[in-house]
């Protein structure tokens, strides 16, 4: 690696920071997602995750479907979830022509609903996945990598890619784009701005599903996985800005690396301090974010 | 209108004046049946000690209701939820305080909330906390079950000096139950001339250990220490391969004697030692006895947990039986001066309240199988 400047170990904990960065990368383009398409913070956001987690666990553990399969599997399933809760939830408080601070409060009625529902379901204890991946590391020119990174990684820039892709070259991803920009336009040219907010519900839901299911294996699925690492992809979507899909993933990027970097070279204690204090520093500094542009979003991706 | 109000308001609080006097304090009066309240995690990441708590507890109630206990009254046991939130904890203390005989706290493992039930001087027996604080603050009316850190630590040292180790990585969790350990740990280190050359911490819910390890292996241990809740440490043991780490001998706290670890934990637990209050594997005639009765009546068998509550139980009905009523003042004294053969072993209590018994080592062997490397 870049060994002069570099210790093992700490390319090391990098690695593993940016493992985890990748994954709040994941839930942050939800949320900044549902914000572009909304004007919705959606606090319930963060149980996509534990949907993901718990239904990936049974998935592996109890039907005994192959790691790599479940993955999808439980993308899918957290996405119908948030296509049922569009449907039961967000859609007729729109309708009813509900103020956002309302809806934002309803959020956070579902996330404690959703969490106590998968207690009642999944029990209250840490649940294991079997051993996904190889327990030794990869040897990187001395670098000791562990084996969940690469594939995190990978997922990470697939999912990106196939984002972009389906933002800009197909018919609904452009609709989408153009519902949340201008959604009076929008309708006008025939496009549906509710089944648009159901396909973003339905799409940050799968997002956050994955995030959930790749990293079960690392720190256990629970009902309560989504309630940190949820707050913690909020702050990473407002790092990379707001409504900029890019900037979530990097935002997310930024906030894994900065909490390992404190962590191992200031102090281990204080991790999540460093996590939410570069939140503070951004919101001090650069309140829309490091890549946030003007709210239509035509910033990065 | 307004009358109707404040009808309404009057009726509301004689409702409550009503329902608050009806479930108050009968724990020591001298009829109805001996309440024996019981604060533990049956929900959230301890559950695993809860339930086992309540379990264990519930064994020894229902065996000493049979043989009866004091002037044919039965032994209630009421065992609330404290979720793992200390404030519900102390909430659900508060109450027992003035309603039960004997107060069984568990949350206390993580150490704070217990401390607040003292003010109502009622016996309190803790079951699982090791935090040394609680029976320093010169309180007579609280008596422990588990070992406290400061002799676990002690012993684990020189467990650690005997094999000739002599660099300890310490990671720990950074609340009541790791940072006693540590001040023990550290103080022991001092004392016996080892070194302690590396500390990091964690909170509850951190499942990420990357920063911790890294700092670990760059100090270069004979030996790793850890202690912390056994879903972190579970999650802990699994990445230590990932730095190389996983050929350094490693001990646990008390925290992962239970099956739990052993599963999310899976291979990574493997020649795992851990410091604990007792084993299954512990070979006396009462603990036989006690894990063929637990294991009859529940259909799996008992683990540190349960077999903690049991004794604490065993030990507060003997006090009883012993101070012939439930007086407060009558029953505590009776627990100062316990000494009953019990499956952890002889326990009497010492003047601060701990029990005088020594540590036990436990190494895992993988698939759910343990031996005993220092034992009782």
């Amino acid at each position: 690696m870049v060994i002069g400047l570099i210790s093992e170990t700490f390319g090391q904990q990098l690695a593993g920071g940016l493992a985890f960065g990748v994954v709040y990368g994941l839930v942050a383009l939800g949320f900044t997602m549902i914000i572009r398409a909304l004007d919705l913070i959606h606090f319930g956001h963060g149980e996509m995750m534990m949907i993901g987690g718990l239904m990936g666990f049974t998935f592996t553990s109890g039907v005994g479907v192959p790691y790599g399969l479940a993955v999808p599997l439980s993308g899918a399933a957290a996405g119908i979830a948030g296509l049922i809760l569009g449907l039961m939830i967000f859609l007729p408080l729109r309708a009813q022509g509900s103020p956002i601070i309302n809806m934002m409060i309803a959020t956070i009625g579902l996330s404690i609903v959703l969490q106590n529902l998968g207690k009642l379901i999944w029990g209250s204890r840490a649940l294991e996945y079997p051993a996904v991946f190889a327990s030794d590391p990869y040897d990187v020119g001395g670098v000791l990598v562990p084996a969940y990174v690469p594939w995190i990684l990978a997922v990470g820039i697939v999912l990106m890619v196939a984002l972009q892709a389906f933002f800009y070259r197909t018919h609904t991803g452009i609709a989408m784009r153009g519902a949340s920009e201008d959604p009076v336009t929008a309708r006008l040219m025939g496009v549906d701005p509710n089944r648009m907010i159901l396909y973003t519900l339905g799409i940050s839901g799968a997002l956050g599903g994955v995030a959930g299911a790749l990293l079960s294996p690392i720190v256990f699925a629970s009902f309560d996985m989504g309630v940190s690492v949820g707050l913690k992809a909020f702050s990473a979507a407002t790092i990379g800005g707001l409504g900029s899909l890019g900037g979530a993933m990097a935002g997310g990027v930024i906030l894994g690396l900065v909490e390992t970097i404190g962590a191992a070279k200031i102090s281990s204690a204080y991790k999540d301090a460093f996590a939410y204090g570069l939140l503070i520093l951004v919101l001090l500094v650069r309140p829309r974010g490091l890549f946030g542009g003007r709210k239509s979003g035509e910033t990065m991706l | 209108m307004r009358t109707r109000r404040s009808g309404a308001a009057i009726a509301l609080v004689a409702l409550a004046v009503f329902v608050s006097a009806c479930g108050g304090g009968s724990g020591s009066s001298d009829e109805g049946p001996i309440i024996f309240g019981m604060e533990t995690s049956l929900s959230g990441s301890d559950a695993a000690f809860g339930t086992a708590n309540r379990d264990g507890a519930t064994l020894a109630i229902d065996q000493a209701n049979e043989e009866g206990v004091l002037d044919g009254r039965e032994i209630e046991l009421r065992a609330e939820d404290d979720e793992a939130r200390p404030e519900k904890a102390a909430s659900i203390c508060k109450k027992f305080s003035t309603q039960a005989a004997v107060v069984f706290t568990a949350f206390s493992y993580t150490s704070t909330p217990c401390t607040g039930v003292l003010e109502g001087k009622r016996p309190q027996v803790t079951i699982l906390a090791t935090a040394h604080s609680l029976t320093e603050e010169g309180n007579e009316w609280i008596f422990r079950i588990a070992v406290p850190d400061t002799t676990l630590a002690n012993d684990v040292l020189t467990y650690v000096k005997e094999q000739g180790w002599q660099r300890i990585a310490l990671t720990h969790a950074n609340d009541d139950f790791g940072n006693g350990a540590a001040e023990s740990i550290n103080a022991a280190a001092d004392e016996m001339g080892l070194d302690v050359v590396a500390e990091e911490t964690y909170v509850a819910g951190d499942r990420e250990f990357s920063a911790q390890l890294g700092k670990v292996k760059d100090a270069n241990p004979d030996v790793h220490l850890n202690w912390g809740n056994y879903a972190e440490s579970a999650a802990l043991v699994k990445q230590r391969e990932n730095f190389g780490l996983d050929s350094v001998p490693y001990i646990e706290s008390d925290a992962v004697a239970t099956p739990e670890y052993s599963k999310l934990g899976g291979d990574a637990v493997e020649g795992v030692l851990y410091a604990t209050h007792w084993s299954p594997t512990y070979d006396t005639p009462t603990n036989t006895q006690y894990m063929k009765d637990f294991e009859a009546e529940f259909g799996h068998p008992p683990d540190l947990y349960s077999t903690e509550a049991y004794t604490a139980a065993r030990v507060a009905i003997e006090a009883i039986k012993s101070a012939g009523s439930t007086d407060p003042q009558e029953v505590r004294d009776a627990l100062a001066e316990t000494d009953l053969d019990t499956p952890m072993g002889q326990i009497t209590f010492d003047e601060k309240g701990d029990p005088t018994y020594s540590t036990f080592l436990v190494e895992l062997l993988g698939g759910g199988e343990e031996k005993v490397v220092v034992g009782r």
